[in-house]
């Protein structure tokens, strides 16, 4: 029975693939699974691992998804870091519940300026390594069934085999292709660029760049934009 | 796209399943499939040749003893359909392996001939633009593959590909995981040192990547080392190390 599952699952993320004429790949995962499970947006992350652990976003599926990956990344914390960590689904029905909001202070803020409502991130384990993140979003309160978490885990096992083939089918295997990122490289030139402007190291950039986005209530990568184009500068901190 | 095959697909895949889920073995996967093809496409038999390790094809699957041989003579004698195909990633059909004027592959031609195979077409197994493997098609009888079979064909060419991403995760997912780390963390890296590069010397980034790269050249270096380096700040190439002249200076930062 399961099997028939994993099967429809498949043939949903196939379907995906042959409706925008191409091969299977990630996207197809995420795209199959917003149809399959009638969610707002769904985005794939890898989780890279120097230094310290980050989540980096390949795929987004709606403006929702990508507001939650932004505000994922602005704040550092929400429920796709708690997966990694945890290995474990970490499900929110309500990002205005009090309990979401003690947990998740800056992000369900952010969340919730995106208009997020409900979140569902699925680890994607590959032995004992976090791989990444497949996470579902809806732009109201919502709980996935029991039979809901189950297919989304299946849609999670099919979204690891496509993300482990992006190292082995692409280019040389040993970088990632630019294509990848899926909000642009710009945060990470952007904290490279911050660095010098700053004198302080690239992790730190990133965290001015962070409290800057905070501050001024914009997206990260829009800041990191503004940063690449020489319209936004950063000076020595302290000064 | 017609809902007919597609329900076919699924049904070839229900038969399947069972071998993605349980004692997954990939060898096992492709002798069902090739059998799999013969059924649901009306060929005679199929067989299946993947990419191995070393970006070798192998044989993995096929319907009958007469096809394995087919196969194999392929790959001996390094020419025939399937390998036309996997060498340029498109669909190869062959409507009549005896007729005028000769197919590309005389010796094959013949041994498929002996064997009792008239026409022959060959699908790719792609994965984002490239070609892990290709599924030859034989039938006794000469003529076209017709369109619907053909689209048919190419899915079940697809669930192979499936099948094979299935079976490396279970089988190198840790060791693919931490390949995708690396490879992102590279990437993440080397923008980073082109900002700061850029921004060190006023350079645009594509400027600033060229200088990184010209430097891991020059200086025998990987480039993913360098950017850390750079990033780290134990390394600083200087804009002019390729002996071009330095870009004329920006208007101040």
């Amino acid at each position: 029975m399961s099997d028939e599952r994993a099967l429809r699952v498949w043939t949903l993320i196939g379907e995906a693939a042959a409706d925008r004429h191409g091969t299977v790949a990630v996207q197809d995962a995420c795209v199959a699974c917003v149809r399959a499970l009638r969610v707002s947006g769904a985005g794939l992350s890898a989780v890279s691992g120097v230094p310290g652990l980050r989540l980096e976003p390949v795929h987004v599926v709606g403006e929702l998804s990508r507001g939650l990956a932004e505000a994922e990344l602005t704040s550092g914390d929400g429920p796709c870091v708690d997966a990694v960590s945890e290995r474990r689904p970490v499900l929110v029905a309500d990002l205005l519940t009090v309990e979401a909001q003690a947990r998740w202070p800056l992000f369900t803020t952010l969340g919730q300026a995106a208009r997020v409502r409900a979140v569902f991130a699925f680890p994607l384990l590959a032995g004992t390594v976090v791989a990444g993140i497949l996470v579902l979003c809806q732009d109201r309160p919502r709980m996935l069934d029991e039979a809901e978490q189950a297919r989304a885990g299946l849609f999670a096992s099919a979204a690891l085999a496509l993300l482990l083939s992006m190292v082995t089918m692409d280019g040389d295997g040993e970088v990632l292709a630019v294509a990848a990122l899926a909000l642009g490289p710009q945060i990470h030139q952007a904290s490279g660029i911050v660095a010098i402007q700053a004198d302080c190291t690239v992790e730190q950039a990133l965290l001015r760049l962070r409290a800057y986005a905070l501050a001024a209530d914009e997206p990260l990568t829009e800041v990191a934009r503004r940063v690449v184009a020489h319209r936004l500068r950063f000076s020595p901190a302290g000064g | 796209m017609a809902r007919g095959p597609e329900r076919q697909v699924a049904e070839a895949f229900i038969a399947l399943a069972d071998t993605l889920v349980t004692g997954f073995d990939i060898i096992e996967f492709m002798h069902s499939l090739a059998e799999r093809c013969v059924g649901l496409l009306g060929v005679n038999a199929a067989g299946l040749l993947l990419t191995d390790q070393h970006d070798h094809l192998r044989l993995m699957g096929a319907s009958s003893e007469q096809t394995r041989l087919l196969e194999l003579f392929q790959l001996q004698n390094d020419q025939g359909p399937c390998l036309d195909c996997f060498r340029t990633g498109r669909a190869v059909h062959c409507a009549d392996l005896t007729s005028p004027p000769a197919t590309p592959w005389p010796q094959f031609a013949e041994q498929a001939d002996r064997a009792g195979f008239r026409a022959v077409s060959a699908l790719p197994m792609r994965l984002r633009g490239q070609v892990i493997g290709a599924m030859n098609l034989f039938r006794a009888e000469p003529g076209e593959l017709d369109a619907g079979t053909a689209a048919l064909a190419q899915a079940m060419a697809d669930i192979a590909t499936i099948g094979l991403l299935q079976e490396r995760a279970i089988r190198e997912g840790q060791m693919l995981s931490e390949q995708l780390q690396r490879a992102l963390s590279s990437r993440v890296v080397i923008e980073q040192a082109k900002g700061m590069l850029g921004e060190r010397h006023t350079l645009p980034l594509e400027d600033a990547f060229a200088l990184l790269r010209r430097h891991a050249r020059s200086h025998r270096l990987n480039l993913t080392e360098l950017a850390q380096a750079v990033v780290a700040r134990t390394a600083d190439p200087p804009p002019d190390a390729g002996g071009s002249p330095a870009p004329p200076s920006a208007q101040g930062p």
